[in-house]
């Protein structure tokens, strides 16, 4: 069933466990989530490339997972006290940001474009989800109150955070091969990295 | 029906860990096999998950006074679970994006002692939400490999066979261990 995985497929694979709980509480959180994702995401690219000897070894490799952990685990302590209000939405799934497969998908890829082009996507998908989660679970977006009762009350659960990432990577599938832009994508970045990905 | 009987449907079917913690889901969704290799891949994992829980849980209680330490101690039992599990032929090779497939189990089994850990209190109450935590992701193991074999032989066009109809089938399943409590 894994094999032939599209983009869309992969993206939400890649960065599944912050798509299903990053935004229950809302599209502030998914944003806080997302940005993070992808600045520890950079953190660790920099760092691979730096020193690509070492961490293709096994025993780098675990040094740079547990380096991701670290970082999270860093701004976990840090963020609540930037974010004094938001301070409930920082739980443990925030350190888990650290473990998280995107942040360590295609680190030999060198091409900025495809690594832009990752992270847009699977911020596009958080934002989805996280908006329709938020709209139709608690009528609201970004705590402005739209409708006095939810009109779905299912999305604010975990069977809708199920139920809304299914829907919403469905229809991303069809978008994305009807434009083809997958690809487009995956002929740039192994024209630029020589890499074949699969 | 009994306090005890009582607190173990009660962390399977309303505070299920896979469903309702979305622990564990991506190892799930990856991992699964045919359904008759599941029975005994699932208990692998399942035990190795296991000892990271009880490990997790004896260090916890004593290194209560340095909490800002476990991260770093729970990620040491995952690796070493990791490792357990690959002693059972399992994660083997290369996932997608340049990804280990050994790395999936990672984010699941800490994500397992960071909820257990948040879950006890240090009594015999604990051994029961660990029973219950192992027998959901084990059973849930078994009917996500019994489902992807359903969708693998049905004559459903290509792009049904995807993830997605994995999550709208575990949306359903949610639903029904919460007890539609959203209605």
């Amino acid at each position: 069933m894994n094999n032939n995985l599209s983009l869309v497929n992969k993206i939400s694979l890649l960065g599944l466990l912050a798509l299903l709980t990053g935004t229950g509480n809302g599209v502030f959180f998914a944003l806080i989530f997302t940005l993070t994702l992808s600045f520890s995401a950079a953190v660790i690219k920099i760092i691979y490339l730096q020193f690509e000897d070492f961490f293709q070894k096994k025993t780098g490799e675990i040094i740079l997972w547990g380096t991701g952990l670290g970082i999270s685990y860093f701004l976990y302590a840090l963020l609540p006290q930037i974010f004094k209000s938001q301070v409930e939405y920082f739980n443990y799934y925030f350190i888990l940001i650290g473990v998280t497969p995107l942040l360590y998908a295609e680190l030999k890829n060198r091409s900025l474009v495809n690594f832009i082009i990752n992270h847009t996507l699977f911020f596009d998908l958080m934002l989805a989800v996280s908006l329709l989660r938020e709209l139709l679970g608690q009528g609201s977006i970004l705590n402005y109150q739209i409708f006095t009762e939810p009109p779905l009350s299912l999305a604010a659960n975990p069977p809708g955070a199920f139920l809304i990432l299914g829907l919403v990577a469905f229809i991303y599938e069809i978008i994305i091969n009807k434009f083809k832009l997958e690809k487009r994508t995956a002929n740039d970045a192994e024209l630029e990295s020589g890499v074949k990905y699969e | 029906m009994s306090k005890i009987i009582l607190l173990f449907w009660d962390q399977l079917l309303n505070n299920n860990t896979v469903l309702i913690s979305f622990t564990a889901v991506l190892l799930i969704i990856v991992e699964t096999p045919k359904l008759r290799a599941a029975f005994k891949d699932g208990l692998v994992i399942t035990g190795a998950m296991a000892f990271s829980t009880v490990s997790a849980w004896i260090f916890s209680y004593y290194l209560s006074s340095a909490a800002f330490l476990l991260p770093a101690i729970y990620f040491l039992n995952s690796l070493i679970a990791v490792k357990l599990i690959k002693t059972g032929n399992l994660l083997q090779g290369n996932w997608i994006a340049g990804i280990k497939r050994e790395f999936i189990a990672l984010p699941a089994l800490l994500s397992l002692q960071f909820n257990i850990i948040e879950r006890t209190n240090y009594n015999y109450q604990d051994l029961i939400i660990l029973a219950a935590a192992l027998t959901t992701i084990y059973l849930i193991f078994i009917v996500i490999a019994a489902i992807k074999e359903q969708l693998d032989l049905k004559e459903s066009k290509k792009i049904f066979h995807k993830e997605y109809t994995l999550f709208l089938v575990l949306a359903f399943l949610s639903a029904v261990m919460s007890g539609f409590d959203f209605l």
